[in-house]
């Protein structure tokens, strides 16, 4: 069953995902290509080029915003649509809330994913120097030479694509909990949702700053104790701030992992076992 | 025989009121229930929470000896009082996703209903009228040979022709098996159908009593008998 929600969600992202995808390469070829074709001997300086490049190079920055926006805003409709009118639907099917929460999750993780090579492929066009391969030389969307390949390299960046990924789950799950909780309210449920998000945002970044503080003040007393007693340290020492060290490098994808787990709980109780459609 | 539609003591609040409060009845396999009652009356807060998309404050509901859950909504037919269809679909995608997730749509039957309705497949839902919308949405859950129906208003918002139409639909295209409740406030133009008829009235269990023997008893035609019981 969660595979054909998982078709039928992507289905309707998709509808309005695949031509925002292709307005933006579109725009992205236009704006190069009128900005390749200037520097060609027998286009240079032409009106046409240089207007057309004038307009359409803004359309296209715009459009890689666009890209963004609307990728947001189209996952997090069909949520929003999910516990109104089209939960009329969704939820009389048989399959279970976790299903129902795995595919939106999922479909909008993997069109934000999507969404990244199409951005990436956008800039690179943009530049206007396609003469050059995608992977190497000064305009290439990735240069081989400045690839890590060595098991730090590969793992940090690793590391980094899954902090990335983990920071848009918690955006997607963050955003389905306000409406999960905005929902309550059936007549004002967008409003409620509002203040929901505002509420909880700023109780959170309370709380992160907060944290923040803390943490600083626990680094700034340790990274002391560790200079003054640098020449002392014993291998002892040396493995307890290398596990030390090893945390604080993965508390953020802990943390983050962490929040999700508890969004992810707290958004299939309010689907499930909390569910009110309005 | 044993009940296919069990409801215990339900109660629902909304903040300090109540829909529903402490209502009980059970309903056998083949029979064709009206759900009658004012506006406001809770028809509709039973109905969902029977197909499990409210919770309730308290009390049960059992289909098929089952709590609402992926099984029962396996084998309930649920016609909300709303479109639910995606505007964007049309006919065919409608029909596709039926028979995507119940197993029990009956795909050929749907077909001969929409070709009664001169519905094309490619037909955007969007583009209909509201009552054809309806009737569309009619058709796909009378195309499934569910063992329970619940119909929230079919019969609501249409014209007279629509209405005949509709109860037409209902009553050629229900399981034998299968229970049918169906709330209206339009009486008169079901009664001759019902078997049962359950009476709500500000969230409580007015009656439950056969039809027949509602009219015997009172001397009255249901639909005079609602007038009475409901008169403001």
């Amino acid at each position: 069953m969660f595979q054909k929600l998982f078709k039928y969600e992507a289905l309707a992202v998709g509808r309005v995902m695949v031509p925002v995808w292709l307005g933006a390469l579109v725009l992205a070829v236009l704006s190069g290509g009128a900005m390749q074709l200037q520097n060609l001997p027998p286009f240079s300086g032409t009106p046409f080029l240089v207007i057309l490049w004038t307009v359409v190079a803004p359309l296209s920055v715009l459009s890689l915003l666009a890209v963004i926006a609307v990728c947001i805003a189209a996952n997090i409709q069909r949520f929003y649509t999910l516990l109104g009118v089209r939960g009329y639907l969704y939820f009389c099917l048989p399959v279970n809330p976790w299903q129902q929460l795995a595919a939106k999750w999922a479909v909008a993780m993997v069109s934000s994913a999507i969404s990244v090579p199409v951005l990436l492929l956008c800039s690179w066009l943009m530049g206007g120097d396609w003469r050059l391969t995608l992977f190497a030389g000064d305009h290439a969307l990735i240069r081989i030479e400045d690839l890590d390949l060595t098991w730090q390299g590969v793992g940090s960046t690793a590391y980094t694509i899954l902090l990335a990924a983990l920071a848009v789950s918690f955006v997607y799950l963050y955003f389905y909990l306000c409406i999960g909780i905005g929902a309550h309210w059936p007549q004002h449920r967008l409003a409620a949702s509002v203040i929901v998000y505002f509420v909880l945002s700023f109780i959170l970044q309370v709380l992160l700053l907060l944290g923040l503080v803390v943490l600083g003040v626990y680094l700034y007393n340790m990274l002391d104790y560790e200079y003054t007693a640098f020449a002392l340290v014993t291998d002892a020492q040396r493995t307890k701030w290398t596990i030390r060290n090893t945390l604080l490098i993965a508390s953020p994808g802990l943390l983050l992992a962490a929040a999700n787990g508890i969004l992810w709980a707290v958004n299939l109780r309010l689907i499930g076992k909390k569910l009110n459609l309005a | 025989m044993s009940e296919l539609y069990q409801v215990s003591a339900l109660t629902k609040f909304y903040g300090a009121k109540a829909a529903l409060n402490n209502v009980t009845f059970g309903v056998e396999p083949g029979r064709l229930v009206g759900l009658l009652g004012p506006n406001g009356s809770g028809k509709t807060t039973l109905l969902k929470i029977s197909a499990g998309l409210l919770q309730a404050t308290t009390g049960q509901v059992w289909i098929d000896g089952q709590e609402p859950g992926p099984y029962t909504k396996a084998v309930t037919a649920f016609l909300p009082d709303r479109m639910a269809l995606p505007t964007e679909y049309r006919v065919q995608d409608a029909v596709s996703f039926y028979r995507d997730f119940f197993s029990d749509f009956d795909t050929a039957k749907v077909h001969a209903m929409l070709a009664d309705l001169k519905l094309e497949p490619g037909q955007r839902i969007g583009a209909m009228s509201k009552g054809t919308q309806e009737k569309l949405q009619l058709c796909l859950t009378m195309g499934r040979q569910a063992r329970l129906y619940l119909l929230d208003e079919p019969l609501g918002g249409v014209d007279p022709a629509a209405r005949e139409y509709i109860l037409r639909t209902i009553l050629c295209n229900y399981n034998e098996d299968a229970a049918v409740v169906i709330s209206t406030h339009l009486i008169e133009d079901v009664e001759t159908a019902l078997d049962e008829v359950l009476l709500l009235k500000d969230g409580a269990l007015l009656a439950h009593q056969n039809v027949d023997k509602l009219r015997e008893e009172s001397g009255k035609s249901l639909d005079e008998y609602f007038r009475e019981a409901f008169r403001c």
